[in-house]
């Protein structure tokens, strides 16, 4: 596996309060592949994220980022997370800037302190995010705030200043909770779609099973902090939906 | 549907609810309410005897207060100074006339709009800064950030703690009387108040943007610009102009300890009796208050 993007070996993570999130995950993602991780509620899906771009400390195991140890020093969980794009179940955009400033706040990692104080971004850079933003088909809306924008248009945006850190794995956590079905389809046609054309990793925690097995070429599924089921779409049993999901698993 | 064979509805039954059980708690705590009311009514009335509240002393007051009364009606609205016998005074200096009561109030008036708006700009430059070292949110977590939490609290604590009048009578003391020591005291307390006033808006934004400028990589300080300041920026706005508009209306006050402005005019004119005067003080304060009242609350609301 020494081509993998991410690698975690042994993962464990247990929260200050002495919740233990994650135990002796070992995962991993290759370029271009897009992993789906489903599970319950509280099995440790966005704690996973949140180690793997360096937001949480693991407290057991490794995480490599291209065979690199991610928590090695603080700056370099910084550098890691440059490369790593991230979208979130509610957005995250920031209220009040446009949405073109929006996507080239995706640079912030990449600018230094006074480009950044003045909002002074290079040519250079304003042409990727509106190429960004014309890609995820809401460059008509490049001027307006966010509060404009219907969620399924916020998560465009959202995706679209993801893709302006030109990131090597994009990180999605539950991108599509708060959007009905239509729309979720949209949004995950776009994320997966330039995914592949651009050949980013991408791991999505998702809620639909149907979604994860449509969407994934590959599925992971925790349950209670540990890694329970890893395979191909076409082997995820009802069998094993429900030992995943308890007795109460219809198919949904 | 036949309306006429419906049954009327049947009335509900009536609820009772349930007895709520009388506790001993319930009886000490209904005791103890009587027991405070009776003492603050006693209070009360030791309250008014202290503070020698008599009605009669009011009115019989009242009749050694018709000059004032008269003078009060009459402001003086002199654009130059004239004599007893009514001939315009020349300056000695310039041999020009020398300007009445209107023109130097309005140059007074002037200095106190001045000295609000110097305070209150330090006050906010000054406070802004510090109001991220006093949010919670952004300082929890690391030892270092508790320590700037703490002292930077303390600090606004400390500057709120003094009224702006203290701190003018202090500041007079140091640098001597004029608009100077007004405006020290105006910025001091500001920050106090701007200070506390900015971190609680700090503490209580969305943390979902800040998370997600996080997670591009960027360094402590873009999480801050990118992520919290567009969301406080039109509250921060907003409380810096009410903050001038209170700092209008207090540095008219510190003008009377000495600390420049009209309001220490206002004083002099009352020691010396000067009446009518004050009163064309007083109309002047009214008509510039109005006027900045109306102009900063068109501000606030198209900032809004
Ligand atoms: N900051 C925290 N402090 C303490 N415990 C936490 C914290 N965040 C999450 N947990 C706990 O860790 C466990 C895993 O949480 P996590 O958020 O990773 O689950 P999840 O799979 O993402 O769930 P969901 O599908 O609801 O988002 C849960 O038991 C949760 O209560
Ligand atoms: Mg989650």
């Amino acid at each position: 596996m020494s081509d993998a993007v991410f690698q975690t070996t042994g993962l464990g993570l247990t929260y200050p309060d002495g919740t233990r999130a994650l135990d002796s995950v070992d995962f991993h993602i290759r370029p271009g592949e897009v992993v789906s991780v489903i599970g319950r509620s509280g099995a440790g899906k966005s704690t996973l994220l949140r180690c793997l771009n360096g937001l949480l400390v693991p407290t057991d195991g490794s995480v490599q980022f291209r065979g690199k140890e991610v928590h090695s020093t603080p700056e370099h969980a910084r550098r890691v997370r440059r490369s790593v794009g991230m979208i979130f179940q509610s957005f995250g955009l920031v209220p009040r800037v446009s949405v073109l400033n929006n996507v080239l706040i995706g640079r912030a990692g990449q600018v230094g302190l006074w480009r950044g104080l003045f909002y002074h971004w290079t040519d250079e850079e304003k042409q990727l995010a509106l190429r960004c933003l014309s890609r995820v088909e809401i460059l008509e809306q490049w001027h307006k705030r966010p509060r404009e924008l219907s969620g399924g248009q916020q998560q465009r945006v959202a995706i679209a200043r993801a893709l302006c850190q030109q990131p090597a794995v994009l990180l999605a956590d539950e991108p599509v909770s708060a959007l009905d079905p239509a729309t979720a389809r949209v949004v995950l046609d776009h994320a997966v779609r330039i995914c592949r054309e651009d050949g980013i990793a991408m791991i999505a925690n998702l809620h639909s099973v149907s979604l994860a097995k449509e969407y994934g070429d590959r599925i992971v599924a925790f349950r209670q902090g540990r890694v329970f089921f890893e395979g191909l779409p076409a082997e995820l049993t009802d069998e094993v939906l429900r030992e995943i999901y308890g007795e109460h698993y219809a198919d949904f | 549907m036949p309306t006429s064979e419906q049954q009327p509805p049947q009335p509900a039954a009536r609820i009772i609810p349930p007895q709520k059980p009388r506790t001993l708690r319930d009886s000490l705590w209904t005791g103890l309410k009587w027991t405070l009311t009776a003492l603050f009514l006693v209070y009360l009335i030791a309250s008014f005897q202290r503070t020698e509240f008599n009605l009669y002393t009011l009115i019989s007051g009242g009749k050694d207060i018709k000059r004032v009364m008269y003078d009060l009606a009459h402001p003086d609205f002199s654009w130059v100074e004239r004599d007893a016998g009514g001939e315009v005074v020349l300056s000695r200096k310039t041999g020009q006339p020398k300007p009445g009561t209107v023109p130097v109030l309005l140059d007074e008036m002037n200095e106190t709009v001045m000295m609000s708006l110097v305070g209150t700009l330090l006050s906010v430059l000054l406070s802004f800064p510090l109001s991220f070292l006093a949010a919670r949110n952004l300082t929890k977590g690391s030892v270092s950030g508790q320590i700037a939490y703490n002292s930077v609290r303390f600090i606004f604590n400390v500057l709120r703690a003094f009224p702006p009048i203290i701190l003018a009578i202090i500041f007079v003391f140091m640098v001597g009387p004029g608009p100077f020591p007004g405006v020290l005291a105006l910025a001091l307390h500001s920050i106090g108040m701007l200070g506390k006033l900015f971190s609680e808006a700090i503490e209580s934004v969305d943390l979902a943007p800040v998370e997600a400028v996080r997670a591009t990589g960027a360094s402590n300080n873009l999480i801050v610009w990118f992520g919290i300041l567009p969301q406080v920026l039109p509250q921060f706005v907003a409380f810096s102009l009410y903050r001038w508009d209170i700092n209008i209306r207090m540095s008219i006050i510190l003008g009377i300890v000495g600390a420049g402005g009209i309001g220490f005019l206002l004083d002099q004119y009352i020691r010396l009796f000067q009446y009518q005067k004050a009163s064309t003080c007083f109309l002047i304060i009214l008509v510039a208050v109005t006027i900045l009242d109306w102009g900063s609350s068109w501000l606030r609301e198209r900032m809004g």
